[in-house]
């Protein structure tokens, strides 16, 4: 999780990720943040988001990415 | 009956035909076609309360909502008319155009009172939701849009200029009754048509969908912003509306076909899918057409100086992944021509600026003589009497089916090594390579070099190797950018001038 925090800073240092629960369906990460969130993540945790993983439920909170990637883990 | 001449007749007659007919929906509210002339009557007679001027721009912050549209026709019905402005862009940015357009209110829904309240320095501001409840006066509106001539301005839209200074360019409405008369009877579009917008609605592109619903009692959905990253879910919203058109940016039909989602779903209530806004892409285009080869697919050219588009092609036959999609031939009422650096026509078969006459050309640029005068010039062919050309800046060639093709911007052409090279053929070619996802080619004269910037899993050594076959080694780009995606504009076009701009000020390191 803390690592997933850390790469959400780096894209948007002014979002409060522990708290926002609506991050997609209130339009606070915008399309460009999700391209490059997906990039990262991918890199970070050598994990292969797909087509079926790119849904606003798997974005909406830090939370809901934190199991998207133990999902994509295991 | 008379002719028309205020595009505001489309709406009244539906709102008449089907009154209870949803025409826009958001993801908050629907508003059928009695709701829409009802709103915007109110508004209407609210901005005639509060200024007795006629033929003047009204500013709106424009979101991605039915109020939005309904704010349009109550602008319409004061006199007045609109200009959207893209709500996410900087203050300063907004402030500049403010400034320089002297707007006689600049309207907002709520979730941006603090950008108009930011803005409420530089002209007079107003909430939408104070002017949608305002009675409406029959009377006093009659007296005010009756006055308006169908060569008066319906909208401004700002777009960003090369020199970074937005152009307001002036469009009346005798050029959108043109456009969406001509475009209704070449695709078919009726009041059984669906859409699902993408076009955000301070874009030119999205006249189509919202005179289309207008004009023939359509639906449009307004698709929601967030489902642009999500493929399938935006799929799925498009079955769920049973769309039967779509009529996007090409770069947003390129990006669902790259997203692989259409091999899972492809809504089968779809008929037409028309495209424009930039070169559309064999190598997209076939992924579309294997899942859903029944559709009429278009492929649509113009500025928004032309009112929209000003040729067309309706994709008639199959095209190799490397192959170039014409632009096509002429609109109705709309001539195109292709110029020499003169004026001059050029052979059949020689490249020449896309130069366009008719009933469809832009006043000019607000306030910007200089400007308007440089683009809108006197039609060579006529000494006799006033008659103008819009010089599109834009570098076309007629095939041997007496089709144009789009080459490159007027600016674009380079000679490198001795050579001359237009970069849209480098791009056609690098982009039939399936790795790549996205691409844009520029130059760099100092010293001498292509830049390719591309996103997609392929190294720079294996792309050259593909387009060996079809590209001479002169061709091939010196210095390649993996990006995981290229930059873009509001607009969704791929932003070649930050792309540069990065480039250039990297350059050294």
């Amino acid at each position: 999780m803390d690592k997933l925090l850390a790469i959400l800073a780096d894209i948007r240092p002014d979002v409060d990720f522990t708290a926002e629960t609506k991050l997609v369906t209130e339009g606070i990460l915008d399309s460009f943040d999700i391209v490059a969130l997906v990039a990262d993540l991918n890199a970070a945790f050598n994990i292969a988001i797909g087509l079926t993983d790119l849904v606003p439920e798997n974005f909406d909170s830090a939370e809901a990415m934190d199991s998207l990637i133990n999902r994509k883990l295991t | 009956m008379a002719i028309q001449r205020n595009v505001l007749e489309y709406l009244q007659a539906s709102a008449g035909r089907f009154p209870e007919k949803v025409a826009f929906s958001d993801e908050r509210e629907a508003l059928s076609f009695a709701d829409m002339d009802l709103k915007a009557r109110a508004l209407g007679t609210f901005i005639s309360r509060a200024t007795d001027r006629t033929n003047r721009p009204v500013a709106i912050l424009s979101e991605r909502t039915a109020g939005t549209l309904a704010a349009f026709m109550g602008v319409l019905y004061s006199g007045n008319y609109y200009v959207p402005i893209d709500s996410s862009m900087p203050v300063e940015r907004i402030r500049n155009i403010i400034d320089r357009l002297d707007p006689l209110l600049l309207l907002y829904c709520e979730e941006n009172r603090k950008a108009a309240e930011a803005l409420s320095g530089s002209c007079g501001i107003s909430s939408l939701t104070d002017g949608f409840e305002c009675a409406p006066d029959g009377d006093l509106l009659a007296r005010r849009y009756s006055k308006v001539l169908d060569i008066d301005p319906v909208y401004v839209i700002f777009t960003s200029g090369s020199t970074g200074v937005p152009k307001g360019i002036v469009i009346p409405h005798r050029a959108v009754i043109d456009f969406t008369e001509w475009m209704a009877d070449t695709f078919g579009f009726t009041c059984d048509d669906v859409m699902a917008n993408q076009a955000p609605f301070y874009f030119d592109l999205s006249v189509k969908d919202i005179y289309l619903t207008l004009k023939c009692g359509a639906t449009t959905h307004i698709i929601p912003k967030h489902l642009f990253m999500f493929p399938l879910p935006m799929l799925e919203f498009i079955e769920e509306k049973k769309a039967t058109s779509l009529v996007w940016a090409t770069a947003a039909f390129h990006l669902l076909a790259n997203s692989g989602g259409l091999s899972e779903k492809a809504p089968a209530s779809l008929n037409k899918v028309i495209l424009g806004g930039e070169a559309l892409y064999a190598k997209q285009l076939n992924i579309w057409r294997r899942a859903l080869p029944d559709v009429t697919y278009v492929n649509l050219y113009g500025p928004t100086e032309v009112t929209v588009d000003c040729t067309y092609y309706i994709i008639d036959r199959e095209y190799a992944d490397s192959e170039v999609i014409p632009i096509g031939r002429a609109c109705e009422n709309k001539d195109v021509m292709l110029l020499d650096e003169g004026l001059a026509p050029v052979p059949q078969g020689s490249p020449g600026e896309i130069c366009v006459r008719g009933s469809g050309l832009a006043h000019g640029y607000y306030g910007d003589s200089g400007k308007t005068s440089a683009a809108f010039v006197q039609n060579p062919g006529n000494p006799w009497y006033p008659d103008t050309i819009y010089r599109t800046g834009d570098i076309g060639v007629m095939n041997e089916d007496g089709l144009i093709v789009f080459q490159s911007r007027r600016d674009e052409q380079i000679k490198h090594m001795g050579y001359r090279i237009e970069l849209g053929e480098i791009e056609a070619a690098i982009s039939a390579i399936s790795e790549v996802r996205e691409l844009a080619c520029f130059y760099d004269a100092e010293p001498d070099k292509i830049i390719c910037a591309y996103s997609g899993g392929i190294s720079s050594g294996e792309i050259i190797k593909r387009v060996s076959d079809s590209l001479p080694k002169y061709m091939f780009p010196n210095i390649f950018r993996q990006m995981d995606a290229l930059p873009r504009t509001p607009n969704s076009k791929i932003d070649r001038v930050k792309l540069k701009k990065d480039y250039f000020e990297n350059k050294g390191n």
